[in-house]
């Protein structure tokens, strides 16, 4: 990724540069041989990141003996019943339609109690003296960086003890409270951001603090709200370490639990196996895709403090 | 923050103005309450009460039967506790300094626009968004021997196709590291490209026109200016590399053996396995402890790299 830097190069480029009177370096940056490695390096990695994907889209279309035959998918017979099989096929214990709609579920439930809380909690921040909400935040940074093995066996006793195991409601709890550290801390940098001028405009006209933040900073705060609903979402999709010992019967898994006994039930029925990771994947991609900006900032926002 | 609230008159006169900012702090206090309930609830009384399991023997139903510190001293003498330890630094080390390496790289390319740039940005962070037993499931059985994916890609490559990647100890704790550097990287890489971003395009531009190489900005610039975001990066990746439950359990279920058994893996096993959870929360508890350790010191480690820059 270097460019050579011999005296003659420099001064070309300088003077190049003066008399075009532009400020568009990149253009005339030279790239030598570095450069060019590394790029290569950078369209291995791609490569790394975007098979599996490919794969198994590719793979899913495929009887099992023809995946043997080509493990790349690209020849072979094509054909769509692996879907159909792997929809109607049980995993595990349950079919995957009952996984996926238990992650919706909890999905909905847990989202809703977590960026309910953890909103909140983010304008209280963010309208708090700088006092409060310094020792808030410093709170909502330690929960996170505790590793949460250490609550697992507590957290079993205590849904258990309150007859929550298995239920949408006792893993939706746990999940809220964990994405709460996460989603205050981004929604403090959103509701940061909301003009002072607005607020005193709305107690002006009479709005309460509550009435204020309901009519005015809400609707304002939108793309935030987005944002730490996905980031949630991806969280509840990914999470196995609490699924799997809260959720105990198969018939209230979530997709991600359900999925940990995928490869030995389709051992031998390959493009099933395929086709149920394709559908376990590429709707959650399609949402990246389309809400793909406010994942990113929110990752952003969530890391600057 | 509450003194821009009061308006301009009263703030001429201080002792008018202490008082609307007390006031003033009910609202926020009210509404922070619903979280701090939801977290003591379910993150600070659980971390509590692990404690106190450890401390004791418990099968699971009924109440814990004090038992003093007789989990901790059997930890000690645990040669798969030892073990477990053992794996999980490595596997910490490995999946951090990988994945903040490689996430580094990516983002200075971005920050750079290398050609593509924008499509570079999506496509590495895609693995992130991937449920960690899809990727798990995915890469084990990519790492098949006679069916996976990647020995038909050596094979043909003429590197051979036999490889039992995942039955064995060394290899299987390779390629755990792999999939979690896969799944994590993207994350690291859109934290640090946020920062880089804040990096003055002129500061560049200015070295280019000295003369400074790519890979010299990359040092002397991109690098100093963001030292404390990779100190946090660092952090939030240690915590994540300690957490990686989900993609060994997919992969490995810890085996073959214990070779991948992290600490989270045993724990999950003497736990829910044994049903000896005094014991398991004993070893949840180390795990706490061994993390807020290395916490502690990556983040000193990079204080210091900053007050050195300057």
């Amino acid at each position: 990724m270097t460019a050579p830097t011999t005296p003659a190069w420099r001064a070309k480029t300088w003077t190049a540069d003066m008399a075009a009177g532009t400020r568009r370096h990149g253009r005339l940056r030279r790239r030598g041989p570095l450069w060019y490695l590394g790029y290569l390096l950078l369209l291995v990695w791609t490569l790394i990141t975007i098979v599996p994907f490919l794969s198994m889209l590719l793979l899913s279309l495929h009887p099992t003996a023809d995946i043997y035959a080509h493990p790349l998918g690209l020849s072979g017979r094509w054909m769509l019943s692996n879907y159909y099989t792997a929809w109607r096929g049980t995993v595990g214990g349950a079919p995957l339609p009952t996984y996926i709609g238990n992650s919706l579920l909890i999905t909905l439930c847990s989202l809703a109690i977590g960026v309910t809380c953890g909103s909140l909690a983010g304008y209280g921040m963010a309208r708090a003296t700088r006092a409060l909400s310094g020792v808030v935040s410093r709170i909502m940074v330690l929960a996170l960086s505790i590793p949460l093995i250490v609550a697992l066996i507590p957290t079993f006793e205590l849904l258990g003890r309150y007859r929550l195991l298995n239920s949408v409601l006792g893993i939706s709890l746990v999940y809220a409270a964990f994405m709460t550290p996460t989603i205050a801390l981004i929604m403090r940098s959103v509701f940061a951001a909301v003009p002072r001028e607005l607020l005193e405009a709305a107690k002006i006209d009479g709005c309460g603090e509550f009435a204020a933040l309901l009519r005015v900073v809400l609707p304002i705060s939108k793309g935030g709200f987005i944002s730490v609903s996905m980031l949630g979402l991806i969280f509840v999709w990914s999470e196995v370490q609490f699924g799997v010992v809260l959720l105990t019967r198969p018939q209230n898994r979530t997709l991600s639990v359900g999925l940990l006994s995928f490869q030995g039930q389709f051992v031998s029925d390959q493009g099933a196996f395929f086709a149920g990771l394709t559908i376990a994947t590429f709707p959650i991609v399609i949402l990246f895709l389309i809400f793909q900006r406010y994942v990113t900032s929110g990752i952003t926002l969530g890391a600057l403090k | 923050m509450a003194a821009q609230e009061i308006p301009p008159v009263a703030a001429t006169a201080t002792a008018t103005a202490r008082r609307p900012r007390r006031s003033a702090q009910k609202f926020p206090i009210l509404i922070v309450a619903p979280a701090l309930v939801l977290m003591t609830l379910l993150i600070a009384y659980p971390v509590a009460e692990s404690v106190h399991i450890s401390l004791g023997s418990w099968d699971g139903i009924g109440s814990v039967t004090y038992r003093g510190l007789a989990n901790y001293r059997r930890l000690m003498n645990d040669s798969l506790v030892r073990q477990s330890i053992v794996t999980s630094l490595v596997f910490f080390v490995g999946t951090v300094v990988f994945t903040v390496v490689i996430a580094t790289l990516l983002a200075n390319a971005i920050n750079r626009k290398v050609p593509g740039a924008r499509f570079f940005k999506t496509i590495w962070f895609l693995p992130v968004i991937v449920p960690v037993s899809v990727a798990g499931v995915f890469w084990s059985n990519s790492f098949q021997p006679s069916t996976g994916v990647v020995n038909t890609v050596l094979g043909s490559l003429g590197l051979g196709d036999g490889h039992a990647w995942l039955a064995s100890p060394t290899t299987a704790l390779i390629v755990t590291i792999f999939v979690a550097v896969w799944t994590q990287t993207g994350y690291a890489m859109l934290i640090l490209l946020g920062a880089m971003d804040t990096i003055s395009p002129e500061v560049h531009e200015a070295a280019t026109l000295d003369g400074v190489s790519e890979a010299g900005r990359l040092f002397r610039i991109t690098l100093p200016n963001i030292v404390p975001m990779l100190g946090t990066v660092t952090t939030l990746m240690s915590v994540f590399a300690f957490n990686a439950f989900g993609i060994i359990y997919a992969m490995t279920r810890g085996g073959p053996g214990n070779a991948t058994s992290i600490l989270p893996v045993l724990v999950y096993k003497q736990s829910f396995v044994d049903q000896d959870y005094g014991y398991g929360s004993a070893t949840a508890v180390v795990t706490t402890l061994i993390v807020g350790v290395i916490g502690v010191v990556v983040l000193q480690l990079f204080r210091q790299q900053r007050l050195d820059a300057r």
